[in-house]
């Protein structure tokens, strides 16, 4: 009896001594052989913070840089200081407050659901009172070789409200924080002004000028060239470790994908009356559209047309693979026949010969940031296969995504700048390089927690 | 087997044993008392998944003290739940109420490098047991009636966790309602029957993987009920005065949901995708268990029981969800797959003296869900059950039982490998979860 009742107890003790809680124990992350202490982020507009068309705060705190750093304070990182503007609705160079998604009630009672400015203009974001040193060097706008401009902050406000002389250099302030990690992430300016103004400018050169370099030309090769080498040999100059982060490929960006090439939708009796319409306007035979019923391609100008071809007649429909940018009057398509009965403008599309400059010149420029990288010993982030990749889709933490306007999630409504859910993806494809590189066990941020684009 | 927690213990144990040996005459009167109480202290942040899947063992406290053992030797008449052919062999009327509180913790940690771990918060549930039992004017017929909640889940995930598109909340709950019937052959078997009528409600909450512009979270709750039938059959019998057996079936019973409603807040624009008033249909089988048990009266003051159940879950392939409206966008297909599973147990009981029983038991329950199907409503894992009790008559009619089961298991990791082998890629979590669980439970008999 005695011994029964020793087990007894003996068996209670157990269970008193069990703890309740289970145990999984958080893992704390190291840093490996890299120093967080001092992180400098450069770039651009995607380093930044700026989305919906505007630089504003909700962004700022958003940035995939932001983001990273309070992934590197598990780590030892330090206090990463962001330029940040007031509370609101921010402002783009022109002065535009950030876009919202919106529903508007159309003249017949339908609603439809559109981004529109979120105010009749933006907030006064340029008034300078920033004093640095600044973690975050992204300068909305940016190109590879304007890191080295001296005096760049005059030509661009969004460096002018944060430079610490009117004769700064954008690098050069990135240094004044003594950097031991940095990101580059820079060059996709140096295409997208070329994308984004319909392939008007200069196509991909070798050879260039950066003096002559216009807004709407793409960076000539030997220029970027020589910005990355100066602007990484400069930030690993005093031992900084970092990470070198690639372009997307234009047609991973909904601002190129959204409009269908071929979302002209006739009935037969509509593409029977624009032949006739084009017929009755005096077009030749052979220059008239072969409008069918159902899908045709948009009918787009074409100004490469051979010298044979008179210039009003400079027009033809858009073939497959052809890029019709989020920037076109969709208004005028639906109800005055842009892009029917007459052309869409050139600096709205992308056609196949300027296409292939701009892949051209985003594989030179991957090509340059990979061997940068390299040379430096440097991680490296391939952004463009992870975007490629969510052209079909990915799925993190149950949520999938895609490169798909306003539902993708990746992207924020201008269509061209990530959401805070793109960048908590980039933070996250960042942390994984670094931690292939330098043995690093940053650790990733769960996706569901980053917003995509809010609905009304 | 993922016993290495277990077999930690006793070490521990053993520093406390002394200590208990030295002051035993002290801890004799008051270690029952004390210990069960400073079980509720301790665990209160605990939360309700017990036995393998949705399963709840839970029908009896002197059972649950001895490992929720007794098909083969029936102890008092939570025999109707446990096995109606027990019935037979209760030769007086009474009434047995009984509950449970379950103290639930499971614990989440994301794949490596992450430091991301969440836990649930889940509420307190109590599954109750009543029974009571008549002996019939027919010469060995007994009549009885159970009301007994065998299923049931209740869990709620830290708010924002991880993976709140997939689940944030779930309460299921499956009362079953059983008249039985039970028949003495000669002196040595008993066979019994019952009619389960069965009441279920599911609540179901997750996040909407959409967000909005006002200051809200786009969420979904699915909130239905439902009856079914079923029954529950038994047969007990005496091998010798020392050793008894019993067998036991209760059948499957499909919870189907027709028309249950499904609330979405969302942001207005998304409207037409989420449809106010919506209504879904679902099913969820609450699976058929087969048991056997074994009975030995070892001496006059010591009985011991095996047990043995054999819980029927691959009729669980798919947790589906049917959308009256957009049904094209809304509706889902949630693979289970589940696998039968053996539950073992063993418990025994010793009569202190004329007044006092303590118990003790223990059981291995497999899960029956394979790597690749956890999901966040069942994170599944093997458990080990350890229990004890007591029993005390405050009178000879009146009968007071006190249990405590503690519920432990090791980690369990479900890779992104094993999702995509399954098919389930991004509909299930990907990592570790680990529970434990404290069930205090007392009941109170008594006997005219």
């Amino acid at each position: 009896m005695k011994r029964l009742s020793q087990l007894f107890l003996f068996a209670l003790a157990i269970l008193v001594l069990v703890q309740c809680e289970p145990t999984l124990n958080e893992r704390t992350p190291d840093s490996g052989q890299a120093d967080f202490s001092s992180y400098v982020a450069v770039g651009n507009s995607l380093t930044a913070g700026y989305a919906d068309n505007a630089l504003h705060r909700d962004g700022q705190l958003n940035s995939f840089p932001n983001i990273l750093a309070g992934q590197m304070e598990e780590a030892g990182g330090g206090f990463f200081f962001q330029p940040l503007v007031n509370p609101g609705v921010g402002s783009n160079a022109q002065g535009q407050a950030r876009l919202i998604l919106q529903i508007t009630i159309g003249p017949d009672g339908t609603p439809t659901l559109a981004p529109g400015p979120a105010a009749e203009s933006g907030q006064d974001i340029f008034a300078r009172t920033v004093e640095g040193p600044i973690n975050n060097m992204g300068i909305p706008g940016a190109r590879s070789f304007h890191l080295l401009i001296p005096g760049y902050g005059n030509m661009n406000p969004f460096f002018g409200r944060l430079m610490s002389d009117p004769q700064a250099t954008v690098l050069g302030d990135a240094m004044m924080a003594d950097p031991t990690f940095f990101t580059l992430w820079i060059g996709n300016n140096d295409v997208l002004g070329y994308a984004t103004s319909g392939g008007t400018g200069q196509g991909f050169a070798e050879m260039g000028d950066p003096e002559a370099v216009a807004g709407n030309d793409i960076t000539p090769m030997n220029v970027f060239s020589g910005s990355i080498d100066a602007v990484a040999g400069t930030l690993t100059a005093g031992g900084a470790k970092g990470a070198v982060i690639n372009i997307p490929d234009v047609t991973s960006i909904p601002f190129f994908t959204t409009v269908p090439w071929n979302g002209l939708v006739l009935s037969a009796e509509q593409a029977q009356q624009l032949r006739a319409g084009y017929a009755a306007q005096g077009v030749p035979e052979q220059f008239i559209p072969d409008f069918q019923p159902g899908q045709n391609g948009f009918v787009i100008a074409d100004p490469d047309l051979p010298d044979a071809v008179p210039p009003q007649l400079r027009f033809r429909m858009a073939q497959p693979g052809e890029l019709i940018l989020l920037s076109v009057p969709q208004n005028e398509i639906r109800e005055e026949g842009l892009g029917s009965i007459t052309p869409i403008p050139d600096q709205y599309t992308l056609r196949a010969p300027q296409i292939s400059e701009i892949q051209q010149a985003t594989n030179a420029f991957n090509t340059k940031l990979q061997e940068t990288a390299s040379a430096l010993d440097l991680a490296f982030v391939d952004v463009n296969s992870v975007l490629e990749a969510a052209k079909t889709g990915l799925v993190f933490d149950a949520v999938l995504l895609n490169t798909t306007f306003v539902q993708g999630g990746i992207f924020s409504l201008d269509g061209v700048h990530i959401s805070p859910r793109g960048a908590a993806v980039v933070a996250n494809e960042v942390m994984g390089a670094i931690n292939a590189k330098y043995g690093s066990t940053l650790s990733p941020v769960n996706i569901s927690a980053y917003e995509g684009v809010q609905f009304p | 087997m993922q016993t290495g927690r277990v077999f930690i213990i006793p070490e521990t144990a053993n520093s406390f044993f002394h200590r208990t040996a030295i002051n035993r005459k002290l801890l004799m009167k008051k270690s029952l008392t004390v210990i069960t109480a400073s079980l509720l202290v301790l665990c209160f942040s605990a939360s309700t998944v017990l036995a393998g899947g949705y399963q709840l063992n839970l029908l009896g406290q002197r059972q649950i003290a001895m490992g929720h053992t007794g098909v083969g030797m029936p102890l008092d008449i939570a025999t109707i739940g446990l096995n109606p052919g027990g019935l037979a062999t209760i030769d007086h009327n009474a009434i047995l109420l009984g509950s449970s509180a379950t103290f639930i913790s499971t614990h989440y940690r994301a794949p490596a490098p992450s430091s991301y771990v969440a836990k649930t918060d889940s509420p307190i549930r109590t599954p109750f047991s009543i029974y009571a039992s008549y002996v019939t004017p027919i010469e060995n017929l007994r009549a009885g009636i159970g009301v007994y909640t065998p299923y049931g889940n209740a869990l709620r995930w830290e708010e924002g966790w991880k993976y709140r598109f997939l689940l944030s909340e779930i309460s299921l709950t499956a009362i079953f309602v059983q008249p039985t019937l039970s028949y003495r052959i000669g002196d040595r078997i008993g066979v019994g029957a019952g009619f389960i009528f069965a009441y279920g409600a599911v609540n179901v909450q997750r996040d909407l993987p959409v967000d909005a512009q006002d200051d809200f979270t786009p969420m979904v709750e699915l909130d239905g009920t439902t009856t079914a039938i079923g029954f529950n059959v038994g047969v007990h019998g005496k091998i010798t005065d020392q050793i008894s057996f019993g067998a036991a079936y209760r059948s499957q019973i499909d919870m189907e949901i027709s028309g249950g409603d499904a609330d979405f807040t969302t942001p207005t624009a998304l409207s037409g995708t989420f449809p106010a008033g919506n209504r879904f249909d679902s099913a969820l089988p609450l699976p058929a268990v087969l048991s056997f048990g074994l009975g030995f009266k070892a001496t006059d003051d010591l009985r011991l029981n095996l047990d043995a159940n054999l819980t029927f879950w691959s009729a669980y392939e798919n947790l589906n969800f049917e959308f009256e409206q957009n049904p094209e966008t809304l509706n889902s297909i949630g693979p289970r797959n589940y696998n039968d599973r053996w539950i073992f147990r063993i418990g025994g009981e010793y009569d202190f003296n004329d007044r006092l029983q303590l118990r003790l038991g223990s059981y291995y329950d497999p899960s029956p869900v394979d790597e690749g199907y956890l999901t966040p409503e069942t994170p599944d894992v093997d458990r080990i059950g350890i229990s004890g009790g007591f029993g005390f008559a405050i009178t000879p009619q009146t009968h007071l039982n006190a249990s405590v089961l503690l519920v432990l298991s090791s980690p369990r990791e479900q890779t992104a490998q094993d999702a995509m082998d399954a098919g389930t890629f991004g509909t299930v979590p990907v990592g570790e979860f680990v529970t434990r669980a404290w069930i205090p439970g007392f009941s109170i008999s008594h006997r005219f």
